[in-house]
């Protein structure tokens, strides 16, 4: 029996796809920084599975793109959402479409940064900056300057990043919440280069910015980095009291990765105030987030935090299980010098638990792995960190 | 720290359930226990008195009061005697002094003579009574607790996708037999063609096996593409099979031990082990769905391994028995001709298809014949019959004779297509554009740009030919079809790839 119908059911279904995608579109028409709902979000990706597989339907496509992206960036569904940013820059090229384009290029660097893939960032955001020069969109050319800025930082290339931050500061006259991008990048480079107090000036900077100009998401990420400076400098009170309300407006906004993150962070806080019991609490919530999108630079970071929580708690084993975790996981991503950090504590922990033979072993492992870092900016202190461990191995051995 | 936690609380778990199985027998309406349950408190009351172990031990309510701390001090069922006996002074003091006297403080009958000065005769017969009001409260208690027993085991499942099974019972029996069996097999999958009804019998036997209170908890996993951002426990489609293993005992760790017994930082083999010390000191019943979704067999039923056999293990899959050498294999056969009778008459009660509701049986045995006992496919067939004279139906329906399951639901979509009015099909056109697990009246109307009157028309038209499903909603209804009806629409009729 045939399929037969009195009209074009190929070509009805075709303008069908089209006409859903316009519904979608209708119904996420709403301020990037709100969470859309479930079943909007639902319809939305839908329509859009249905019209990129249409070329003519190009102009839903970007639409819808480029609709969807600030929403997955705010639910983080990179794991969803990759192929098809990628798909949608296969066709904007296709389709010659700059201004699609340079916006897909901007989220695909945002997304495989988060992924930890820095470089396939770097060159999103490198070819994005060259396309905003071309079309003299200086917005863009600054989004793009400070998130490649943020790339350079996590791929520990300081000097540059600084450089990058402070190009991007330079052109956003016009741009007040790019300006509190820069500094926040600025505060992270200082972060990293353990300048408590210039990291402070600029959280605090890019504080006040957003304050005034960005009540959502920019200002949480604020209020967390701030919290995170002030807990390094041990003002442990008002470091909890930020990351409060960090956490507060990732979860008003719905962004529960995010939110993981200032939780991680107020876990951290938290070992420091001897709080372990409040510490598991927030870190364990962290933690079954980034497992779920499978963020293993996130998780490691978490496993680390858990494993101080359980030694602090008296757990020996789950403390070292964590930290051994943490270990793989660093190493999974490919930062040796973060997974060699950690295997300082689990050497740490196995000489405090008497282990000494396998404390020994892992020495000898933590040597050969040093030399792979050589030049990288915690080479020299952890070289000197290894060493005194190996004092105390000695000392405890005898 | 956990480990030791669980352990704890495990042990207050029972092994058995037997003071369930006279629970299970109660009605909804019975207020007053049975005599075998006043035996068991006189029993128990003596037995504690005499400092043996207690009958009471295994009451529900003694269960739940084993977590407590003065549980942990005075022992569990001293002490949920003891605020029994406090509840029962509230309402007879001197019944609840009585036992108080004789099983809690331990004193002889020539004692209470002594304290109460009464004969030794009433004395007894005191206990006797206070006994019956004490087991009276026990027995509310139990009521209370079995309810709860199966208020948390009932919100594991899924919502059920039937209104009534129809020619399951035997096999659902025989099914049922073999998961209680301690000694039956494990895993146990139900195999078969999509459409024929395996999570519609998983779920049965599960709701089965929580009434009648065999296992101490059950767990439903479904291993369908999902995202649960918005859940205690977030999670996504997996992307590998090692990540689909992972969330798999992730997500049964949560369900069946609570959250904060899932590992953090998560850890496969630490949540394994967490479920082996739980599942192997009381009986699970788990079921695994959708087997085929993904294909993580190998590992799977390795780890399964470590369970048996303790707990048992349901999965449902589409695939053959024969990749799965280690599995108890149950293929889901077709429904036979009496049941398949039967479910056609009720679809035509549902939808009032008059001609099937007073149709001889003889021609009802026609599709039969033709269709097979698959229930998706004879739902089909109803709907059908609700738009045309049943003589239509049984001459059209010859043509799918002889035909494999896939050609049959080739041959009954198309047949169903060809009958639609032009606007009903435009509107079924409509369907794969919906969200799988439903769209509702506005998006379709958005879609087809018709207008409300004939969206509803049709709409109205597709339900009752079983081409479309109504999912009430406490809005607002919503819409879906079932998955082998999508593939039908997207690629026959729409000739989408």
């Amino acid at each position: 029996m045939a399929i037969d119908a009195s009209f074009d059911s190929p070509g009805i279904f075709r303008r069908y796809i089209e006409r859903n995608a316009r519904y979608a579109l209708s119904l996420i028409k709403v301020p990037a920084s709100q969470p859309l709902s479930r079943k909007k979000l639902t319809i939305a990706f839908q329509a859009l599975q249905y019209t990129l597989a249409l070329p003519e339907l190009w102009a839903f496509s970007k639409q819808l793109l480029l609709a969807l992206a600030p929403q997955m960036e705010l639910l983080d569904l990179r794991v969803l959402w990759l192929p098809y940013l990628k798909e949608g820059l296969r066709q904007s090229l296709n389709q010659h479409d700059e201004e699609a384009e340079l916006s897909l290029r901007y989220y695909l660097g945002n997304f495989l940064r988060e992924a930890n893939a820095y470089d396939e960032a770097i060159e999103q955001y490198t070819r994005g900056m060259v396309l905003a020069e071309k079309r003299g969109d200086v917005g863009m050319k600054v989004r793009l300057l400070n998130r490649y800025a943020f790339a350079l930082r996590r791929k520990g290339d300081l000097d540059r990043a600084e450089e990058y931050a402070n190009l991007a500061l330079s052109l956003a006259e016009n741009e007040p919440i790019e300006q509190g991008y820069s500094n926040l990048v600025l505060g992270a480079v200082r972060y990293d280069q353990r300048r408590w107090d210039s990291c402070l000036t600029y959280a605090s900077r890019a504080l006040e910015i957003w304050l005034e100009h960005d009540a959502g998401r920019n200002l949480a990420w604020a209020y967390t980095n701030l919290g995170v400076t002030l807990w390094r400098k041990g003002e442990l009170e008002k470091a909890k009291k930020y990351l409060e309300s960090g956490i507060r407006i990732f979860e008003e906004i719905g962004d529960i990765v995010h939110q993981a993150s200032a939780k991680m962070n107020m876990g951290a806080v938290l070992i420091e105030a001897n709080e372990p019991e409040r510490a598991l609490s927030y870190l364990a919530e962290a933690e079954k987030v980034f497992h779920a999108i499978q963020d293993k630079r996130r998780m490691a970071m978490v496993a680390n935090n858990l494993a101080h929580v359980y030694q602090m708690m008296g757990i020996y084993d789950d403390a070292l299980d964590a930290f051994q975790q943490s270990v793989s996981l660093w190493q999974a991503v490919g930062e040796p010098a973060r997974a060699l950090n950690v295997l300082h504590s689990v050497i740490s922990l196995l000489l405090d638990m008497g282990e000494i033979q396998h404390a020994q072993k892992l020495l000898q492992e933590a040597y050969l792995e040093l030399a792979s870092i050589e030049g990288h900016p915690d080479y020299e202190r952890l070289v000197t960190d290894f060493e005194r461990l190996e004092m105390k191995t000695t000392v405890v051995a005898d | 720290m956990l480990i030791l936690l669980l352990k704890a609380i495990l042990s207050s778990i029972p092994s058995s359930h037997s003071i369930l199985a006279t629970i299970k027998i109660m009605s909804e309406n019975s207020f007053a226990p049975p005599e075998s349950f006043v035996k068991l408190v006189r029993n128990g009351l003596l037995q504690l008195k005499q400092g043996k172990p207690s009958d009471l031990e295994e009451l529900l309510y003694i269960v739940r009061l084993r977590h407590s701390k003065e549980a942990q001090q005075m022992g569990a069922v001293r002490y949920g005697v003891t605020k029994a006996i406090d509840q029962l002074e509230l309402q007879d003091p001197e019944a609840a002094a009585v036992l108080r006297q004789r099983y809690l403080d331990r004193k002889s009958i020539q004692e209470i003579v002594s304290i109460t000065h009464r004969s030794q005769a009433s004395v007894h017969r005191d206990l006797r009574l206070a006994a019956e009001k004490l087991a009276d409260i026990l027995w509310q208690h139990e009521i209370e607790e079995h309810r709860n027993y199966e208020r948390i085991q009932l919100r594991r499942l899924e919502p059920p996708t039937y209104d009534q099974l129809f020619g399951v019972d035997d096999i659902a029996q025989k099914l049922f037999d073999l998961l209680v069996d301690p000694a039956g097999p494990t895993p146990v999958m139900l195999v078969g063609s999509g459409g024929i009804g395996k999570t519609a019998l998983a779920d049965h036997l599960s709701r089965k096996i929580i009434q009648a209170h065999v296992f101490t908890g059950i767990g439903w996993i479904s291993m369908r593409p999902q995202i649960s951002l918005w859940d205690v426990r977030p999670f996504f489609t997996a992307d590998s099979p090692e990540h689909a293993i992972e969330q798999l005992f992730e997500r049964l760790t949560a369900q069946l031990l609570g959250e904060k017994y899932v590992p953090s930082p998560f850890d496969l083999d630490k949540a394994l082990d967490r479920l082996e010390i739980f599942l192997n000191r009381s009986n699970h019943f788990i079921v695994i769905d959708n087997l085929e979704v993904f294909e993580p067999e190998e590992t799977l039923l390795t780890i399964l391994r470590r369970f048996t056999p303790y707990t048992k293990f349901l999965l449902t899959s589409r695939k053959s028995p024969t990749v799965y050498p280690d599995v108890y294999p149950v293929r889901i056969p077709p429904i036979n001709a009496e049941a398949s009778l039967a479910l056609l008459r009720h679809e035509a009660r549902k939808r009032n298809v008059v001609s099937l509701i007073h149709a001889r049986d003889e021609d009802l045995m026609t599709i039969y014949d033709t269709v097979g006992g698959n229930p998706l496919a004879l739902k089909l067939v109803v709907g059908q019959a609700s738009y045309h004279a049943l003589s239509t139906v049984l001459e059209d329906i010859q043509l799918a004779r002889g035909k494999t399951v896939q050609d049959l639901y080739d041959y009954l979509y198309r047949w169903a297509w060809s009958n639609l009015s032009e606007p009903e099909q435009k509107i079924f056109l409509a369907m794969p554009l919906l969200p799988p697990e439903g769209g509702d009246f506005e998006q379709i109307v958005a879609i087809t740009g018709m207008d409300e009157d004939t969206v509803h028309d049709a709409l109205e038209k597709l339900v009752s030919r079983s081409l479309v499903d109504v999912i009430p909603g406490l809005e607002q209804s919503t819409y879906a079809v079932h998955g082998l009806t999508r593939t039908f629409v997207q690629e026959q009729a729409a000739k989408w790839r």
